[in-house]
């Protein structure tokens, strides 16, 4: 819905667009039509013609070439300012564009068809030279930017870079600019967030060289940026889970924490494949690989979200079917108040940790016939189950390293037989605003399909071991080469 | 510095530079000096006032930025015929963001900006369009240029 009125205001307010008269904002406004991107994707390519400018209202844009990624600041660089102007380089000769540009994250913009422009500037030369004086100042602030993430690309850290950019001018700022402080916000977590607030309000302010500094340190900041994004989606889904109001039950828990994570994979790069390979209904045993935590994702509290299993619950199984399913989660540690706030709340299946110490025979038989009793209500109610068969976590590389058979045991226990996922993932053990996170949907296979006998526990140890195991690690290879 | 040959066509040199007005490639040529330069002279100062645009023709041109008061850093080097140096003479404030020097005896052209400043607009809309093209392909050819590097850095 347009809402032109608003739309004026919007163009108004820019600083950027300071260059340009009041007339001219109006018929950036009155010709504006909204964009919303999914994460991911494409606003245009390099080579196409320019057909538009486009003003970013929120998210993040990246420009670069093709091949993909996060943005690194030199080859690819991000775009999050409200307002930049977006795809210029194609309305100036040989008028095609020179990068692709590709949502960073969900965006939403302002496109401005560039007949509009033309038409104008053919009725209006005055217009012409104060439109093209302006991507003149955007592109050499562009070179400009890209001179100083040259530079700056040096320090391995971005806050260091940011201090330097910060004392390259020092000279011209002044004495009370905020931009002096922000150094120091950066340097703690807890005030990273105080940080790009500051930065932003700079970036919006009317100071020309503390607008354009804030810029230039917000661009070099955006991997910092995505990280604080991804820290407070990790904070909303735990949030979400272990400050619920207790009467909501674990299956409306379990969705919500779905949708919480959805929201939070927005922010990052992944890839799925083999999604046409899920049964045409849930109710199945969904294994997983299990990778260690990066410790990025630790909580205040010292919880740190396993990322890998959530993925398969929210992006896969959540996303297909609309049902969130059940885990297998093991019990917490006697100082792991967070992860027992958390996993107490959603019904999971939970088993015993190896904290318990070795149990007597007896105690496992009861453990076991427990776990069986719940696992099996758990599908016999239509709910997929997903299990780690490996029992702990591991690196990518070499993963997984041993599968145990316990999920096959129950599989072939089960009448009628349930169908067995293997779902292969790859980089949850890196930092998540940088890693490409990976996920193969293998073939589904119902025990009976691969041994003569499942109730045979020998041949089902020598297939999870010999056959099982090692094409998984084929899958999990192909999960990490997806770029 | 010192005079040199004729000037060469800007419509052959600067790509892009058809689009330009007649009358102002006219007015830019009727003012331009084509001088041989030797290494290490310095053609814009960083925030000096930039009086005129500059075009190599041959040789190799530098940029420098001065950061954190560490002295200049060469940011990117170029042999590229028609290459403009000087852009921000034609936005406010009109002082240079970067300083640019021969990095090879080179010859260069320069090119009076009274004649824009004090032209129609389409003459400054014009040439404000083709200096943006060179400034896209710049920034364009300083990225390819960092994959290139990174590969090596990867193979070494």
């Amino acid at each position: 819905m347009r809402d032109t009125p608003a739309l004026r205001r919007w163009f108004a307010g820019l600083t950027l667009l300071d260059q340009l008269h009041d007339a001219d904002r109006d018929l950036l406004a009155e010709h504006a039509g909204w964009v919303h991107l999914g994460c991911r994707d494409r606003l245009y390519g390099a080579d196409e013609p320019g057909t538009a400018l486009w003003f970013l209202v929120d998210g993040e844009i990246i420009l670069g070439d093709r091949t993909g990624g996060v943005a690194d600041g030199v080859v690819r660089r991000s775009v999050t300012t409200p307002g930049y102007p977006v795809g210029w380089d194609g309305l100036v000769w040989p008028r095609r564009h020179r990068w692709d540009a590709v949502a960073g994250s969900p965006a939403r913009l302002l496109r401005v068809p560039r007949g509009v422009i033309d038409e104008r500037g053919g009725r209006d030369a005055a217009f012409a030279a104060r439109f093209y004086r302006f991507l003149l100042w955007l592109a050499g602030g562009q070179l400009r930017g890209q001179h100083t993430r040259l530079i700056t690309a040096r320090y391995d850290d971005q806050t260091d870079a940011v201090a330097a950019l910060v004392a390259s001018r020092a000279d011209e700022l002044r004495v009370t600019s905020a931009l002096h402080r922000i150094p120091a916000y950066l340097r703690s977590r807890p005030t990273i967030a105080d940080a790009f607030r500051a930065l932003e309000a700079i970036r919006d302010g009317e100071d020309a060289l503390e607008a354009q500094l804030a810029r230039e340190a917000l661009d070099i900041l955006a991997g910092a940026r995505r990280e604080l994004r991804v820290y407070l989606g990790l904070q909303r889904v735990y949030e979400t889970v272990a400050s619920a109001p207790p009467e909501v039950g674990p299956a409306e828990l379990r969705a919500r924490s779905c949708r919480a994570l959805i929201d939070l994979f927005a922010h990052t790069e992944h890839r799925i494949v083999g999604l046409d390979r899920l049964p045409p209904a849930t109710g199945n045993i969904v294994l997983s690989n299990h990778l260690d935590s990066h410790p990025s994702n630790r909580l205040p509290n010292g919880f740190s979200l396993i990322l890998d299993t959530h993925f398969v619950s929210s992006m896969i199984l959540y996303r297909t079917y609309g049902t969130a399913p059940v885990r297998v989660v093991r019990d917490s540690h006697w100082h792991e108040a967070g992860h027992a706030r958390y996993y107490a709340r959603l019904g999971y299946v939970m088993v015993p940790s190896a904290e318990a110490g070795a149990p007597t025979a007896a105690e496992r038989s009861a453990r076991y016939a427990r776990f069986l009793d719940q696992a099996s209500a758990v599908l016999g109610s239509g709910l997929d189950l997903v299990i780690c068969p490996e029992g702990r976590t591991g690196p990518t590389t070499g993963s997984p390293r041993q599968l145990r058979t316990g999920a096959f045991a129950l599989a072939a226990r089960l009448d009628p037989a349930p169908l067995i996922v293997p779902i292969a993932l790859a980089h949850f053990d890196e930092r998540l605003s940088r890693a490409v996170l990976g996920a193969v949907v293998a073939e589904p296979f119902r025990l009976s399909d691969v041994i003569a006998d499942p109730t045979d526990r020998d041949a089902v140890a020598a297939f999870v071991a010999e056959d099982l195991t090692p094409r998984y690690r084929g899958w999990v290879r192909e999960a990490a080469a997806l770029r | 510095m010192s005079a040199a040959a004729p000037v060469p066509s800007l419509v052959e040199l600067v790509p892009g530079a058809q689009l330009l007005p007649t009358a102002l490639v006219r007015a830019l040529e009727s003012g331009a000096a084509v001088r041989d330069v030797a290494t290490g002279t310095v053609l814009l100062r960083q925030r000096a006032v930039v009086v005129d645009l500059v075009v190599l023709v041959t040789g190799r041109i530098a940029t420098l930025v001065d950061f954190t008061g560490t002295g200049d850093l060469v940011v990117e080097t170029t042999e590229q015929r028609g290459r403009i140096f000087g852009w921000s003479g034609l936005c406010e404030p009109g002082r240079a963001s970067a300083t640019v020097r021969t990095d090879a005896d080179s010859q260069v052209i320069t090119l009076p900006l009274d004649p824009v400043r004090h032209g129609p607009p389409q003459w400054t809309a014009a040439l404000c369009e083709v200096v943006a093209a060179g400034l896209a392909d710049r920034t364009l050819a300083l990225q390819q240029r960092w994959t290139g590097n990174a590969i090596a850095r990867d193979d070494a």
